[in-house]
């Protein structure tokens, strides 16, 4: 691919997608790694930890893939005017946020 | 055994990336061959472009061998965390986890401004995401180091 729009919004949407999923708690499916079990099922609490990681990662992924796609309706005359550092300002915005949501860990609250 | 294993391979093959991303993150923010000691102009002069698919492989390869033991440090490791009130260890690895993906996102995007479109013009854009890269590379390595000091697989 070398349209870099569609490329900075495949990185933006991964990464927002992933990490709302994260703090939402959305997962498809889950991996129960006591069972070594992926399912879509919530499954009683004696089946140990659930990990939706991999399924955050998926539903990231796909959502930068559909992002990507809809980029190339962008009209290039806009496009073109659009600075090229954007994409690593908005993981960095991203990234801030993440800190901030995460930094209760630190505090002890 | 096998856990061991890919640990071991997956702190080398991160060692190898940091040793990549440092040296292009280095010589992409110098403006100019830099003068003076030997060390410090050789760590600068590289070819910057030709690390750009070391640090996609390598970075693909060091969240593949994280993600096949990340079920078992969620078991093992944890769980012992949990149980000391270790927070900020868990904490840590927590972003990790994050950042992680959000460089594995922010792939394309670097390889397009290091082998597409290396044009003076979005000189600034490459700086940008390499740093990120790095940074995310770094803290990575520092926290999956520090946590296996504090409780190994």
């Amino acid at each position: 691919m070398r349209n870099p729009i569609a490329l900075g919004l495949f990185a933006i949407f991964f990464t927002a997608v992933y990490f709302a999923s994260f703090m939402n708690g959305w997962a498809l499916f889950r991996f129960y790694p006591l069972t070594n079990t992926f399912t879509t099922a919530d499954l009683p609490r004696t089946a140990g930890p659930a990990m939706g990681w991999y399924a955050w990662i998926v539903q990231g992924f796909v959502a930068g893939v559909v992002a990507s796609f809809l980029a190339h309706l962008i009209p290039k005359s806009w496009a073109s005017r659009v600075w090229s550092g954007w994409t690593a300002a908005g993981i960095i915005s991203v990234a801030a946020f993440m800190f901030y949501v995460e930094w209760h860990w630190f505090v002890g609250k | 055994m096998i856990i061991t294993i890919l640990l071991l391979l997956h702190g080398l093959l991160a060692m190898l990336l940091v040793g990549a991303i440092t040296h292009q993150l280095i010589a992409a923010w110098r403006n100019a061959p830099t003068p003076g000691v030997q060390f410090f102009r050789r760590l600068a002069n590289v070819n910057t472009t030709s690390y750009t698919n070391a640090v996609i492989l390598l970075y693909i390869a060091v969240v593949i061998g994280g993600s096949i033991i990340y079920p078992t440090y969620v078991i093992d490791v944890k769980a012992s965390l949990t149980d000391a009130q270790m927070l900020s260890a868990i904490g840590a690895f927590e972003i990790k986890e994050h950042m992680a993906v959000f460089g594995l996102a922010l792939l394309p995007t670097y390889r397009y401004f290091w082998s597409v479109d290396n044009s003076p013009a979005h000189a600034l854009a490459r700086k940008l995401n390499t740093t990120v890269v790095a940074l995310i590379v770094w803290w990575s390595l520092g926290v999956g180091h520090i946590l296996n000091n504090i409780k190994g697989l």
